[in-house]
């Protein structure tokens, strides 16, 4: 099956009295003139038939306009046999409805009713009298419930002094009571992933609330607060568009009619797939389990960057404590919930995970791709690996040891305590070079406190930067450095900002080159290959011919920065790499997805990341934006949790 | 004296091969039914890409090609003629999808050394443990029997997991399974090609053993037959049912 190329849109005028008429045309702006508050409107991509080559119109008379799913494309094949007449015609839309068949015949309309239950797919019928809706139907909703939550829901109180925290709570139960029902009509899986995200956001909101401490239930608020955004949104974009379609409005409006429920349910397994391999890996965990390691020879090695620094060390940690199972008692990992923003756009919360609407159009250019959830994935990974390394700056006794380590008055009793010395050295060293705050030579615990205030942040996103190059973009600067350099396009004003990002992309980079003679040098060219790559081809961009003349002119300025940042990649390269994992999240077992454009044949993509990034160019395209989501949604696997060998066992 | 046969195990909609291959201009010859497999001439005036051709066009390549239900096993002396065949005379005749069978050859390669693992670790106290299933657990009941009388002879696996230092590792040998070189790879690896060894004890009842099948990732197949009428046939026999208990073992997708 394969998209003809081109969308239209597919509009529900609802007039005052009730009366209802379609309308497909080709841009928004042919109807709004004429628009009123209630309709509502959903692109459509036009499936390849024999009926394609003329033009479509709503035919006078009787016909049936059918809306069918979730189902995959290349499934729908068969049901197409049943389009005979010259005006039937066969769509895909964003929607979990996402087959829109149009047809004449009442034979047509039989046998489309046919294959649909014969397949087990939902269904909504329209009849048409020309373009009015005289009646509509849809196949038997189910009675599924997801009792399990809706019990637990139910039994969960917030009883608080302030009402924002009542407030909160009771919306996070009636969203999620109305998550999980329209789930379970639709995937048992997101509804079990519900319930899991329900027991740790509920678990971790009531301990902020209960832990007795001033101030405590102001994060549980926050908390809530942040799961409440997600979840409003997570519904109403996969959810609706499905019966009674006319009663269910999605508050995107260019998708007011069908919803976006395939590119939510895309995101949803790159997420899911990234949750199984990177997050199975539980290398926060692992690398917490350095405090367990005493051993003075590697101490020290650490401290004064001995040969340990030269390969990964994380596929070393069971050998080095013992082989003994690193992680005995494994918690679920917190399932992000997923959903579509044009103002968050790409960003992770700890209970969400967002991705811009310009997915919808441009998914298939560089500008907005899906690989940019590995970012905001590696976010999660790094602000926990952090959260274990730093201090905690409102526990004292954490704090008084982290102080003594950086004024050099005590040794680092464990390899973790090492680390957190490296840390914060280098942002003193940082502050040295570019002072933010006055540093004395001996810190106080103030001093400490303010250092990582400001300077956690360049920490964590530099860090982010190196993890993402080597664990999702296979430590290849001619694959990231353009890749990075075109999504940055979309972000706006980042003039000011341009020689932080030409840095960040110097320390990813950095990390390939980390064994060589000439590190520093080598990370510069491939950097300035990668930028003016893109300058050479991508004309509109805004920023990369400054970001190019800056790498030229101040070359020998990065490179001193970038030395000053040497120990935050060299962390990340030996304490956060392991080539296992790296395997888990970027192993394939073909060169190159070479999936057509446009077509459907529902062959299993291996790997969700591999796909987007073999099919991801500089040029956007909406029809194979919709292409890639729906491949995405429909034809990804998950793969089996990782399970490491002395590591989960 | 043997053949070597290569080709692609191919998905469709059920019926829609039965009807696309007889309208096939460039198939010639009175097709030849055995056991259900067609032998037919395939005669092309182009040169294949990468096939080398004495003489002047047209050329003739011999094609074997069998077709039950909503799957086809196209066979040629060499895969790029299957492939041709494929793209050039049956996508087009062919209304509805064509595509190569997915063989989950990576994870057959990891049950298969579970399977070895589980039994070679069993201990008497373990008589009551469960071996490890295949994809597909509802033949988990086949699987002993399946590992009893097959091994792996032969695993070409790419890795991402070094920065493209290291890109592809190739194995081969009667055992694979019992070899711990081969084992520890696993982690950093995912299979493409595995080759299917047949166990079989020569007269003296010494145990022995011969590569029945190769299987890519992308549908590939690819074995040797005798010469002989009667152990082609048999050869083909064997093939097909290794592919039937694949395929309930959940690895053909």
């Amino acid at each position: 099956m394969r998209l003809k190329g081109g969308g239209s849109l597919l509009v529900l005028h609802s007039a005052a009295s009730g009366a209802k008429e379609v309308e497909l045309v080709a841009s928004l702006s042919a109807v709004l003139p004429d628009w009123n508050g209630r309709d509502r409107v959903s692109p459509l991509f036009e499936i390849d038939t024999i009926q394609s080559k003329s033009p479509f119109q709503f035919k006078p008379g009787v016909a049936f306009l059918f809306f069918m799913g979730p189902v995959n494309p290349a499934r729908a094949e068969s049901c197409l046999r049943s389009l005979k007449g010259k005006n039937d015609r066969a769509w895909l839309s964003f929607g979990l409805f996402n087959l829109v068949v149009y047809t004449t015949s009442r034979v047509g309309y039989r046998s489309l009713l046919g294959w649909a239950e014969q397949q087990g797919v939902r269904w909504e019928k329209w009849d048409l009298h020309g373009p009015k809706v005289t009646a509509d139907s849809h196949s038997p909703v189910t009675s599924a419930k997801p009792s399990g939550l809706l019990e637990s829901l139910s039994r969960l109180r917030f009883h608080a002094p302030l009402p924002e925290l009542r407030d909160a709570g009771e919306e996070y139960c009636a969203l999620l009571a109305a998550a999980g029902c329209r789930s379970s009509e639709v995937d048992s899986q997101i509804t079990t992933e519900l319930e899991q995200a329900n027991s740790i956001i509920t678990e971790s909101a009531l301990n902020h609330f209960s832990s007795g401490k001033n101030g405590r239930d102001l994060p549980a608020i926050a908390l809530l607060v942040d799961a409440n955004a997600a979840l409003s949104r997570f519904t109403s974009q996969m959810f609706s568009g499905m019966p009674p379609i006319q009663e269910t409005e999605c508050h995107f409006w260019t998708h007011s009619l069908l919803g976006t429920g395939v590119a939510n349910l895309a995101v949803l397994k790159v997420r899911r797939f990234i949750t199984l391999t990177l997050g199975e890996a539980r290398i926060p965990d692992q690398i917490s389990a350095l405090e367990d390691v005493t051993d003075e020879a590697l101490i020290k090695e650490v401290l004064e960057d001995g040969h340990l620094w030269n390969g990964p060390l994380l596929q070393r940690l069971p050998e080095i404590t013992g082989r003994k199972p690193l992680l005995r008692e494994l918690p679920p990992l917190a399932p992000l919930i997923t959903y579509l923003s044009g103002r968050d756009g790409y960003h992770t919360t700890q209970t969400s995970l967002s991705a811009p609407l310009n997915i919808l159009t441009s998914c298939s250019s560089l500008r907005w791709s899906l690989l940019t959830i590995t970012h905001e994935m590696s976010h999660r990974v790094i602000d926990e690996v952090l959260s274990y390394i730093l201090p905690d700056p409102g526990e004292p006794t954490e704090l008084s040891k982290a102080t003594d380590l950086l004024n050099e008055g005590r040794k680092p009793p464990n390899v973790l305590a090492a680390l957190q010395f490296k840390i914060l050295h280098s942002m003193a060293t940082l502050n040295a070079a570019a002072p933010l705050i006055a540093l004395p030579d001996v810190a106080s615990e103030q001093d400490l406190i303010a250092l990582m205030g400001t300077r956690r942040e360049e920490v964590e996103e530099i860090m982010v930067h190196v993890f993402d190059f080597l664990y999702f973009y296979g430590a290849d600067p001619e694959v990231y450095v353009p890749a990075i350099w075109r999504s940055w396009d979309a972000i706006p004003s980042l003039h000011r900002r341009l020689p932080g990002y030409v840095l960040r992309t110097l320390c990813a980079v950095y990390g390939k080159f980390w064994l060589s003679s000439t590190s520093a040098q080598d990370a510069l060219a491939a950097v300035r290959a990668g930028m003016e790559e893109v300058a050479k081809t991508d004309r509109t961009n805004v920023y990369i011919h400054d970001a190019v003349n800056f790498l030229n002119k101040e070359s020998e300025a990065l490179r001193k920065q970038l030395l000053l940042r040497r120990t935050l990649v060299g962390i990340v390269r030996t304490f956060l790499q392991s080539p296992a994992i790296v395997q888990s999240v970027r192993g394939q077992s073909t060169k190159a997805d070479r999936s057509r454009a446009n077509y459907f044949d529902a062959t299993p993509i291996e790997n969700p990341l591999r796909f987007i990034e073999s099919n991801t160019s500089a040029q956007s395209n909406a029809t194979k934006s919709l292409w890639m989501l729906a491949r995405l949604a429909f034809d990804t696997s998950d793969p089996d949790p990782l399970r490491v060998k002395d590591i989960h066992q | 004296m043997s053949d070597k046969l290569s080709g692609f195990l191919i998905w469709s909609e059920p019926s829609a091969l039965r009807s696309a291959i007889p309208r096939l201009k460039r198939l010639s010859g009175e097709p030849e039914a055995v056991d259900g497999w067609h032998k037919y001439e395939y005669v092309v005036e182009e040169q294949i890409p990468r096939i080398d051709m004495q003489g002047a066009p047209p050329f003739t390549h011999q094609l074997f090609i069998r077709w039950g239900g909503d799957r086809l096993i196209v066979l040629s002396n060499h895969y790029r003629i299957c492939d041709h065949f494929i793209d050039q005379d049956l996508r087009p005749t062919t209304a509805t999808f064509l595509r190569k069978a997915d063989i989950a050859v990576h994870e057959l390669v990891l049950a298969m050394i579970q399977f070895r693992e589980f039994v070679d670790n069993s201990r008497p106290t373990m008589d009551d443990a469960i071996p490890p299933s295949p994809l597909n657990a509802e033949a988990a009941a086949e699987w002993p029997t399946f590992n009893t009388s097959h091994t792996l002879g032969y695993g070409s696996a790419r890795t991402d997991a070094f920065g493209g230092g290291l890109q592809r590792i190739e194995f081969e040998g009667d055992d694979l399974p019992s070899v711990s070189l081969f084992t520890t790879a696993i982690p950093v690896v995912r299979f493409r090609n595995c080759g299917i060894r047949r166990k079989t004890s020569d007269e003296k009842g010494f145990p022995g053993s011969y590569e029945l099948l190769r299987l890519g990732k992308t549908g590939f197949l690819s074995f040797v037959t005798p010469v002989s009428g009667r152990g082609q046939k048999e050869r083909f026999k064997e093939v097909e049912g290794l592919l039937r208990a694949l395929n309930r073992f959940g690895f053909i997708k």
